[in-house]
């Protein structure tokens, strides 16, 4: 008797000492599923299980699961209280690289959008043609209007159909009649990826350096700004005047790179992260010490704001145009594992003034705006027809 | 020695087999949980990740009262989008709590539907002695904001839920009228009314014309008065106008169905969950006189039904246009916590079989109506409304 309730004791124990082991075992390798640790993301998980459920039961519509993940997220980002916030997925992640980059796919026309969604006999009129696109070496030029394409006129198109057929794979030929003044040309033009040109530069009124900063862009900018400093500087320039009107910003590295070609050592950026202040110093290593004047205007946001407020406080460079846009707040972007990503507002920003501007703009010291007919007509104004440029020169001539 | 070797042997073969059992049940049961956390692997990962990056790095703050429930909220809506059906929604703890008590406010009186153009929510139906009819709102209006809040702000959804309130209460609308180019500021008081939903005269004598703008709880009683009252003052023969109806109570249909129906199933709803349809029978009794059915493009939903089965047991003949083919139906279900989805949860089935979501439902005879006519249609007279005309013809084949 003893000896047997010893072999069922020490069985039972055997018993459950093994399923125990045998448990832990199983529950560690799959454990991990059962825990987050967030409550945010545990609950929104608990209603994912259960919709899946009642969808699977009672939905007459399949769930595209891939489609909704994405969504939920895209959603999940949106819902921050962050204009600049977004959820990209993987195709989306990477044309938003290539913006970053300044690489663009296409004719690199830039159209105004037209008033009617139908186009009208005068076609579609182009705002600015992107230095360096197909359609710059093709010899369009801004203020063309495209009035067919591929030999079928677009009058009567809707503006999307119209922008589709110009629009195609890189590597395709196109044929883009335009409207220049009273004569109508053909050009033939290869739609492809491009790296745009981001500075134009040329002297003025003798010996003003103008330079023209449309974007700043990761790849580009920085080499094309110092090839257009050198060469001015080597013109015998007497002053800049640096243009980032329509300049929507770009590479916060860019733009303090090309300061730093600008100004003295000093304090140059203050970037307040959420546990954190930071001060980014200049390097002191300028390329110039001439006298500046900075074109702006409503469309003149981030990089350029700051480019803007840094030089007004270390170089006193006046602004000349109109009120800036006002973001002086940085995202970065995190990828994911899976080539999707996202960017949100990680860091506010202020230049040695510490003046903070987002939400408000950087108010010009000479205010001068331009008519709207003016504005359709930016990109051709010149020194003689564009009254912010103008009133520039009048600036810089009280500076020399 | 040859008894302990036994022993061993069958302690041995009991830790292996136990461990065999111990390990195949926990599989078995961790494998459908595993299963269903699996196929969220993918989202699970990916919240937790951007969940950690958004807490360690995003400058602004999530409100901790209800930011957290605002980012559960945006990703599950956008979740839902998924199903990639347009009637299919999620409904917030606010919008499932106005979608049950809505019974208790007011409406304008208006059928709607969102304008892409404007963003707005575009007047399609105004009804009789609505709140909407006494004031100067029209047919085609858009509504761009309710009391000052515009409707591309809010969403569609919760503006329409915004046009109902309190009795005797006062909205303002800011209105964008198309046909003049106008922008109106328009007050409509939301006094309490008796939706009509049919109106009803006789035709030459002998014709009896109802029309019927939606089927809900009060359309029966309605309609079975004015149909005695019409056979009363003669009518030989009935036109039965469903043109620009949608949406309404299925019970409301079927109550008349049943009327004008001989014994005879009107029509099935094939509920995804269940395996078995609900079926509606008519009783033997039914009206003898001769029906046409009138229905056009915007004829949908319920309305659908109304002259699909009619069409189907042939105690109708339907003319016009071929229906919106709107034949699926929702459900609100909660998910337990407050929150809902509005879900596409079961099918019409005609008494043919045919089920005519996508499709829609083909009348016996063709007759249309000119997209000029359609636009003033409230204002058409008898003569003009063509498709009347070809109701009356055929009405008049068998009435002689």
């Amino acid at each position: 008797m003893n000896k047997n309730r010893g072999i069922i004791v020490s069985v039972i124990v055997t018993f459950i000492v093994t399923v125990a082991l045998c448990f832990s075992v199983m529950f560690m390798f799959t454990g991990d599923l059962f825990l987050s640790g967030d409550e945010t993301t545990d609950t929104l998980l608990e209603k994912i299980n259960q919709i899946n459920y009642l969808i699977d039961g009672k939905s007459i519509y399949e769930l595209d699961k891939e489609t909704a993940i994405e969504n939920a997220l895209y959603s999940y980002v949106a819902t921050l209280d962050d204009d600049y916030a977004t959820y990209f997925d993987k195709d989306y992640y990477e044309d938003y690289l290539d913006e970053v980059r300044g690489a663009y796919s296409g004719i690199g026309a830039q159209i105004l959008a037209p008033a009617s969604d139908i186009i009208g006999e005068n076609g579609l009129f182009i705002y600015r043609v992107i230095g360096n696109s197909p359609a710059e070496k093709a010899g369009i030029q801004s203020t063309d209007s495209i009035i067919a394409v591929d030999g079928n006129s677009i009058s009567g198109m809707t503006y999307n159909d119209a922008v589709n057929s110009i629009l195609g794979d890189p590597g395709t030929s196109v044929t883009v009649t335009v409207k220049r003044g009273e004569t109508s040309i053909d050009f033939t033009v290869t739609r492809e990826s491009f790296l745009a040109r981001d500075v134009d530069y040329k002297m003025i009124d003798g010996d003003i350096g103008f330079i023209r900063i449309h974007e700043f862009s990761s790849e580009t900018a920085y080499s094309q700004f110092i090839e257009a400093l050198d060469s001015l500087i080597a013109e015998g320039a007497t002053g800049f005047i640096f243009d980032v009107r329509n300049n929507p910003g770009g590479d916060y590295e860019t733009v303090v790179n090309i300061l730093n070609l600008l100004v003295d050592r000093d304090e140059l950026v203050i970037l307040k992260y959420k546990d954190r202040e930071e001060i980014e110093y200049s390097t002191g290593n300028r390329k110039t010490d001439l006298p500046c004047v900075v074109l702006i205007n409503e469309s003149s946001a981030s990089a350029a704001e700051l480019f803007s407020s840094a030089l007004r406080d270390l170089n006193s460079a006046p602004l000349v145009g109109t009120t800036s846009y006002g973001k002086g707040v940085g995202q970065e972007y995190y990828e994911l594992s899976d080539g999707s990503g996202l960017k949100f507002t990680t860091f506010h920003y202020m230049t040695k003034s510490r003046l903070d501007y987002d939400g408000i703009g950087l108010i010009p010291d000479y205010e001068t705006e331009l008519t709207e007919e003016q504005k359709n007509y930016f990109y051709v104004l010149d020194e003689t027809s564009d009254p912010q440029l103008i009133k520039a020169l009048e600036v810089m001539d009280t500076l020399r | 020695m040859r008894k302990k070797g036994v022993r061993l042997g069958t302690l041995f073969f009991l830790i292996v087999a136990t461990a065999f059992v111990t390990a195949v049940v926990t599989y078995y049961y961790l494998s459908a949980v595993i299963d269903d956390l699996g196929r969220n692997q993918q989202l699970y990962t990916k919240l937790n990740n951007v969940n950690k990056m958004i807490s360690s790095s995003y400058i602004g703050t999530i409100d901790p009262l209800d930011g957290y429930d605002a980012i559960v909220d945006g990703a599950v809506a956008g979740y839902i989008n998924g199903l990639g059906d347009p009637y299919s929604y999620y409904l917030d703890e606010k919008n499932y709590t106005l979608s049950y008590l809505s019974e208790d406010s007011v409406d304008i009186g208006v059928k709607t539907d969102y304008d892409y153009n404007s963003k707005g929510i575009r007047v399609t139906f105004i009804k009789n002695g609505s709140p909407a009819q006494n004031s100067e709102l029209q047919v085609g209006d858009v509504i761009v904001a309710i009391d000052g809040t515009t409707v591309d702000e809010r969403g569609y959804r919760s503006s329409v839920q915004r046009l109902s309130g309190a009795v005797d209460s006062e909205t303002v609308l800011s209105v964008y009228r198309a046909t003049t180019d106008e922008n109106l500021s328009i007050t409509v008081r939301r006094t309490a009314y008796t939706p009509n939903t049919i109106s009803y005269k006789l035709i030459e004598n002998d014709i009896g014309y109802i029309l019927i703008d939606e089927f809900d709880s009060t359309t029966y009683k309605s309609f079975s008065s004015a149909f005695t009252e019409l056979i009363e003052k003669g009518a030989r023969g009935f036109v039965l106008d469903v043109r620009f109806c949608y949406s309404g109570d299925l019970d409301s249909a079927v109550s008349i169905l049943d009327m004008l129906t001989p014994s005879a199933i009107l029509v099935s709803v094939n509920e995804k969950s269940s395996s078995s349809p609900t079926l509606y029978r008519s009783d033997e009794k039914s009206t003898t006189v001769p029906i046409v059915v009138i229905q056009n493009a915007e004829t949908s939903g319920v309305a659908e039904v109304f002259s699909g089965s009619l069409r189907d047991t042939g105690s109708a003949v339907v003319i016009g246009e071929i229906s919106a083919g709107l034949g699926i139906g929702q459900r609100d279900i909660s998910l337990g916590d407050g929150t809902a989805i509005h879900l596409s949860t079961y099918e019409y089935v005609l008494p043919s079989g045919e089920k005519f979501n996508g499709a829609g439902v083909t009348p016996n005879f063709i007759s249309e109506l000119s997209e000029e006519k359609k636009e003033i249609f409230s204002e058409l007279s008898d003569e003009d409304d063509d498709q009347l005309q070809f109701a009356i013809a055929k009405l008049r084949e068998q009435i002689g």
